[in-house]
C-alpha cells in the first residue's frame, strides 16, 4: 500500500526525469512541468497540514516504510514520515518553493540552459522533500548529500564563470567537512542505541536514556550538529553561503535562503531526543548559533552587493534559529520554548527572506547590477518589487506587526528566561544590526534618485505576483503564528512542539525592548543613510569603523585563513602522502615487486635453451632427485 | 611359488633397460635415434607391467601394457613425422641444433 | 631352473642390443639391434605367462613400429647425419645422472614391498596357463577397461590422421 506522501516525494524527481529525457528542448514546457512538479506536491500537503490544523495538538505521526537492507543485525528501512515537523516543513518548501519557481520563470527568461536550471531546481525539491520526509538517519543522510548535488549544480549554472565554478567546488567541499562529522554521528549513535529510526530512538532514549554514557551520546550529538552546521552553514563552516550567492538569484532564494540552509536547523529539531541527554552538545548548539547570528550581522554591515548583504542576513537569522534550539535549561525544563520558536522563526525567515531575495532579484534583473551603489530611485520605475521589498525589510528588522517580529521576540524571550544572559545580549545587538544594515540595504539602492543611469523597469506579472503573495505571508504570517487563528488552531506552539506546548504569556517586557531596539536600528541607518544622498566613498561605516570596517570587508579573513591552512598545512600533509604513496607504495611496493619480477625473468630464460635435451636433462635429474629422496 | 625366477630380476632388467633408454635421448644427437630410446623406455615400463601383473596376480597391469603399445605406436607416427618435417625444413636432424624456442 | 637360465640370456641379449640402440653411428644399424631387443622383450613376456601380449609386441613394434623407423631412416639423409659428431654435450652430466638413476631403481626394486599375490582377487590359475591368461585378458579389456579401450583407439585414429596431414601437407620450400 502507497501512501499518499509517496507521491509528495516522488513528482519532482518524475518532473526532473521529464525534463531531463523529454522536454529539454521545449524550454516552456519545461519550466511548467518543474512547476506542476512542485505544486501538486504542496496540494498534496494540504491534506495533512489541514488534518494536522484539525487535530488541536494531538496529530499521530505516520510512517510508511519499505525495508531496504535486511540482514541479520541490521534493518534498515526507507519510507516517509508524516508528523508535525515534517509537515511544516513541507508546507515551507512546497509552498515557498512553487512561488520561488513562477518567479524563476520570468527570471531566467531567454537563460542559455533554461530547461536544464528547472531540471536542477526539480531535483533539489526532490532532494528537500526526501530529507524532510525521511524517517531515519541512514535516508536523511542520502537525501542530505542529493540536496548538496543539487545546491553544487545551481551554485555552479554559470559553471562558464570562473568565480561560480569554484563557488561551487567551495560549497560542495565545505559541506563535505560537516557531513564526514554526520555520517560519524549516524554510526556513534547507531552504535550506542541500535537503531536509525527517529521515533524510534526518540523512545529509547525517553525510557532508558539514563542507561547510555553522556559522554557517548555528547559526541553523536556533537557529530551529528556538525553537519548540520555545515548545511546551515554555521560558524565555522559558513564560508560557502556568501559564495553561493553566485548561483541565479532564484537559487538563493530557494535553498540558500528558504529551504535547503534550515534542513539544518531541522536536523538538529530531529536530534532533539538525544540533545536533550547531552547537555554539553546542547549547549554548544547555542553558542554556535549566537556566535553566527552576531557574527554575520557585523559583516553584513561592510558589503556592497545585495545579495551578500541578504546572504549574511540569512547567516545570521539561522545563526538566531540554531540558538533558539540550545537555549534549553536542561535542569528545570518541562517545556522547550526554543524549539517551537526556532522552527517558528524557520516559516517565517523562509517568507520574508525569499521575499527579500526575489526583490532583489527583480532588480537585478532590471538594473543588471548587484552593486547597491549602482542602484536606487526605483520606486519610480519598479513600485511593486519597491513596495513588496520595503514589507520584507520591515519583516526583517523586526518591527511589529510584522513576521519577523514574532518570532525573533520568541527567540530572544526563550534565551532570556532560560538563563543565557549572554547569548540573549548578543542577540539582542544582533537584532539591532539587522535594522541599521538592511536600512542601508534599502535607502542606498532603492530610494532617492538614481544613482547610475539605468533603465529599470517593473517585472512582469509571472515575477510580480509571487512577490506579492510572499509579502502578504510576511505580514500576517507572524500574528497567525502567535495568536492563531481563532476556532480553527491556537497558535503555532500548540503542534509544533517538544514535550508539551510551551505556548506562554507574552514577554512584554522584551517585546518592548525589541521593538525599540529595532525601531533605534532602523532610525540610525535612515539617519545614516537616507537623510541625504551619499556616494559609496563617503559611506560613514568606513570612518567611524576605520581598520575594522577592512577586517569586516574581509569578513574576518576567514577564507584567507582556510586558504592559509590549505596552502601551509594541509598541502604539506598531502604533499607529505604524495611522496609516501609515490616513494612508498608505488615506488618500493609496486614497481618493487615488478622490478623483482622482471629481474629475477631475465635471470631464470637463461634456463630456457631451447635444446630439448637439456629439458630431458633436467627432467631425469628432477627424477632422480625425488626419486633420491623416497629411497633414503 | 609361480616361477623360480625371482621377480626383482625382471624389474632390474626394467631398470637398466630403462636407463639406457634416458641415456639414449639425453647423450644421442640423431632425432631418429632419440625416438628409439624413446620406445626402449616405454618398453621397459611395459616389462615392469606385465612383471607385477604376473607377480601380483592382477590383471590391470597387462591391460595397460597394451594401452602403452597402442599410445607407443600412436606417438612414433606423429614423432616420425614431425621428424620427417623438421629435416625438410631445417635440413639437419641434430636435435641440438634446433633451438628457436630458446629465450 | 632352465627358465631362468632362459631370462638371462634374454635378458642378456636385450641389454646388449639395448645399448647398440644408443651407441651405433648409423641409424639402420640401431633400428635393426632395436628390432632384436623387442624380440627379446617379446620372449620375457612369454617367460611372464602373456603370450598374447608377446604376440602384440612383435606385431606392434616389430611389424608397425619398427617399419616407420625404416622408411623414415631411408625418406631422410643419413650420410651427412652420420658425418657429425655422435654425442651431445650433454652426455656427460646425462649420462652419470641417468647411472645414478638406474642405482637408485634398483635399490627401489630390491626393497621390495610392492604387495602380494594373496591380496588379489583374481584365481592364480588364470596366470599359470598361457591360454587362460589371453581369455582372461579379453574378459578384463573389453568390460571393466571398456570406455578407456575406445577412446584409446580414437587417440590411434588421431595419431594416424595426424601423422598423414603433417607428411602431405609439407610447408612450401622456396
Amino acid at each position: 500500500m502507497i501512501h499518499y506522501s509517496w507521491f509528495i516525494l516522488f513528482i519532482p524527481l518524475i518532473s526532473c526525469l521529464t525534463i531531463v529525457l523529454l522536454t529539454r528542448k521545449y524550454k516552456d514546457l519545461s519550466s511548467y512541468i518543474s512547476i506542476a512538479g512542485v505544486a501538486i506536491p504542496f496540494i498534496l500537503t494540504l491534506k495533512p497540514f489541514f488534518a494536522l490544523l484539525g487535530s488541536h495538538g494531538h496529530f499521530e505521526p505516520i510512517e510508511s516504510t519499505l525495508v531496504w537492507i535486511d540482514v541479520p543485525g541490521l534493518t534498515v528501512k526507507m519510507g516517509t514520515l508524516i508528523d508535525p515537523l515534517s509537515i511544516l516543513m513541507l508546507m515551507v518548501v512546497t509552498g515557498v518553493g512553487t512561488l520561488i519557481h513562477m518567479f524563476a520563470r520570468g527570471y531566467m527568461h531567454g537563460e542559455e540552459g533554461f530547461s536544464r536550471f528547472f531540471a536542477c531546481l526539480s531535483l533539489f525539491i526532490f532532494s528537500m522533500l526526501g530529507i524532510v520526509l525521511s524517517t531515519n538517519y541512514l535516508q536523511i543522510f542520502i537525501f542530505w548529500e542529493l540536496v548538496g548535488v543539487a545546491s553544487y549544480l545551481l551554485i555552479g549554472y554559470y559553471y562558464e564563470k570562473e568565480s561560480a565554478a569554484e563557488a561551487s567546488v567551495k560549497a560542495f567541499m565545505t559541506n563535505k567537512v560537516g557531513d564526514f562529522g554526520f555520517i560519524l554521528g549516524i554510526l556513534v549513535l547507531y552504535y550506542t542505541v541500535g537503531s536509525f529510526n527517529f521515533y524510534e530512538i526518540q523512545d529509547i532514549l525517553a525510557t532508558n536514556g539514563a542507561t547510555y554514557a553522556t559522554g557517548t551520546l555528547t559526541i553523536a550529538a556533537l557529530l551529528i550538529f556538525a553537519g548540520a552546521m555545515g548545511k546551515s552553514a554555521q560558524v565555522p563552516l559558513h564560508v560557502w553561503l556568501p559564495d553561493a550567492m553566485e548561483g541565479p538569484t532564484p537559487v538563493s532564494a530557494l535553498i540558500h535562503a528558504a529551504t535547503m540552509v534550515v534542513a539544518g536547523v531541522y536536523l538538529v529539531a530531529r536530534t532533539y531526543p538525544l540533545l536533550v541527554l547531552a547537555p554539553a552538545a546542547m549547549e554548544t548548539v547555542a553558542y554556535v548559533g549566537g556566535i553566527t547570528a552576531i557574527f554575520a550581522a557585523t559583516i553584513a554591515l561592510a558589503q556592497n552587493d545585495i545579495k551578500r548583504i541578504l546572504a549574511f542576513s540569512t547567516l545570521s537569522q539561522i545563526g538566531y534559529m540554531i540558538m533558539a534550539m540550545g537555549v534549553v535549561n536542561l535542569a528545570t525544563a518541562e517545556v522547550y520554548t526554543g524549539y517551537s520558536a526556532s522552527m517558528f522563526h524557520v516559516t517565517t525567515h523562509a517568507f520574508f527572506k525569499a521575499l527579500l531575495f526575489l526583490g532583489s532579484g527583480s532588480v537585478i534583473h532590471a538594473v543588471h547590477s548587484q552593486d547597491i551603489w549602482d542602484m536606487g530611485g526605483l520606486k519610480k520605475y519598479m513600485p511593486i518589487t519597491y513596495w513588496t521589498f520595503f514589507i520584507g525589510y520591515l519583516a526583517l528588522a523586526g518591527l511589529p506587526p510584522f513576521a519577523g517580529f514574532w518570532s525573533k521576540d520568541l527567540i530572544l524571550g526563550a534565551a532570556h528566561e532560560n538563563g543565557f544572559h549572554i547569548l540573549f545580549y548578543l542577540g539582542t545587538i544582533a537584532a539591532f544590526l539587522t535594522p541599521f544594515y538592511m536600512s542601508r540595504l534599502w535607502f542606498v539602492a532603492f530610494t532617492g534618485p538614481k544613482r547610475t543611469d539605468h533603465h529599470a523597469h517593473e517585472s512582469p506579472l509571472i515575477m510580480t505576483f509571487p512577490l506579492m503573495v510572499l509579502a502578504v505571508l510576511a505580514v500576517i504570517s507572524g500574528v497567525i503564528g502567535e495568536f492563531g487563528i481563532p476556532g480553527v488552531y491556537h497558535g503555532f506552539s500548540s503542534f509544533i512542539h517538544y514535550g508539551s506546548d510551551p505556548h506562554g504569556p507574552l514577554h512584554l517586557d522584551i517585546m518592548i525592548q525589541s521593538t525599540i531596539i529595532a525601531a533605534l536600528g532602523l532610525f540610525l541607518g535612515w539617519w545614516v543613510y537616507g537623510r541625504k544622498q551619499i556616494t559609496e566613498s563617503e559611506d560613514p561605516m568606513k570612518r567611524w569603523l576605520s581598520g575594522f570596517y577592512k577586517v569586516l570587508e574581509n569578513k574576518y579573513y576567514f577564507d584567507e585563513l582556510y586558504f592559509w591552512f590549505i596552502r601551509n598545512v594541509y598541502n604539506r600533509i598531502s604533499a607529505f602522502c604524495n611522496w609516501c604513496e609515490v616513494n612508498l607504495v608505488i615506488g618500493f611496493g609496486v614497481n618493487g615487486i615488478a622490478y623483482l619480477t622482471r629481474q629475477s625473468g631475465a635471470v631464470l630464460r637463461l634456463s630456457q635453451t631451447g635444446k630439448v635435451q637439456s629439458y630431458a636433462f633436467i627432467f631425469v635429474l628432477g627424477v632422480t632427485s625425488i626419486v633420491f629422496l623416497s629411497v633414503f | 611359488m609361480q616361477s623360480a625366477i625371482p621377480m626383482e630380476y625382471f624389474l632390474v632388467l626394467s631398470a637398466i633397460l630403462f636407463t639406457i633408454g634416458c641415456i639414449g635421448v639425453i647423450a644421442r644427437r640423431n632425432i631418429i635415434v632419440i625416438l628409439m630410446s624413446l620406445e626402449l623406455i616405454l618398453n621397459a615400463v611395459n616389462i615392469n607391467f606385465v612383471t607385477f601383473s604376473y607377480y601380483l596376480n592382477n590383471m590391470t597391469g597387462r591391460v595397460f601394457s597394451l594401452f602403452t603399445m597402442a599410445v607407443a605406436a600412436a606417438e612414433v607416427a606423429i614423432g616420425l613425422a614431425i621428424a620427417v618435417n623438421l629435416v625438410r625444413v631445417r635440413k639437419t636432424m641434430e636435435i641440438d641444433e634446433i633451438d628457436t624456442l630458446k629465450w | 631352473m632352465i627358465e631362468t637360465l632362459f631370462f638371462f640370456l634374454f635378458a642378456a641379449l636385450a641389454i646388449s642390443s639395448a645399448i647398440m640402440v644408443i651407441t651405433m653411428r648409423n641409424p639402420v644399424h640401431s633400428v635393426v639391434s632395436l628390432i632384436v631387443c623387442f624380440f627379446q622383450i617379446a620372449c620375457l613376456f612369454l617367460l611372464l605367462r602373456a603370450p598374447f601380449l608377446a604376440g602384440a609386441q612383435i606385431f606392434v613394434y616389430v611389424g608397425a613400429i619398427m617399419i616407420f623407423f625404416v622408411f623414415a631412416v631411408f625418406l631422410l639423409d643419413i650420410k651427412s647425419s652420420m658425418a657429425k659428431q655422435k654425442f651431445s654435450k650433454w652426455a656427460s652430466y646425462g649420462i652419470p645422472v641417468s647411472l645414478l638413476f638406474l642405482v637408485e631403481l634398483i635399490m627401489l626394486a630390491l626393497k621390495g614391498g610392492f604387495g602380494n599375490a594373496a591380496d588379489s582377487s583374481a584365481s592364480a590359475g588364470q596366470f599359470l596357463d598361457m591360454a587362460k591368461s589371453t581369455e582372461a585378458l579379453g574378459t578384463v579389456l573389453f568390460t571393466k577397461y571398456l570406455l578407456p579401450f575406445e577412446i584409446i583407439s580414437v587417440v590411434l585414429l588421431v595419431g594416424f590422421v595426424g601423422a598423414v596431414v603433417l607428411t602431405v601437407k609439407a610447408p612450401k620450400e622456396d
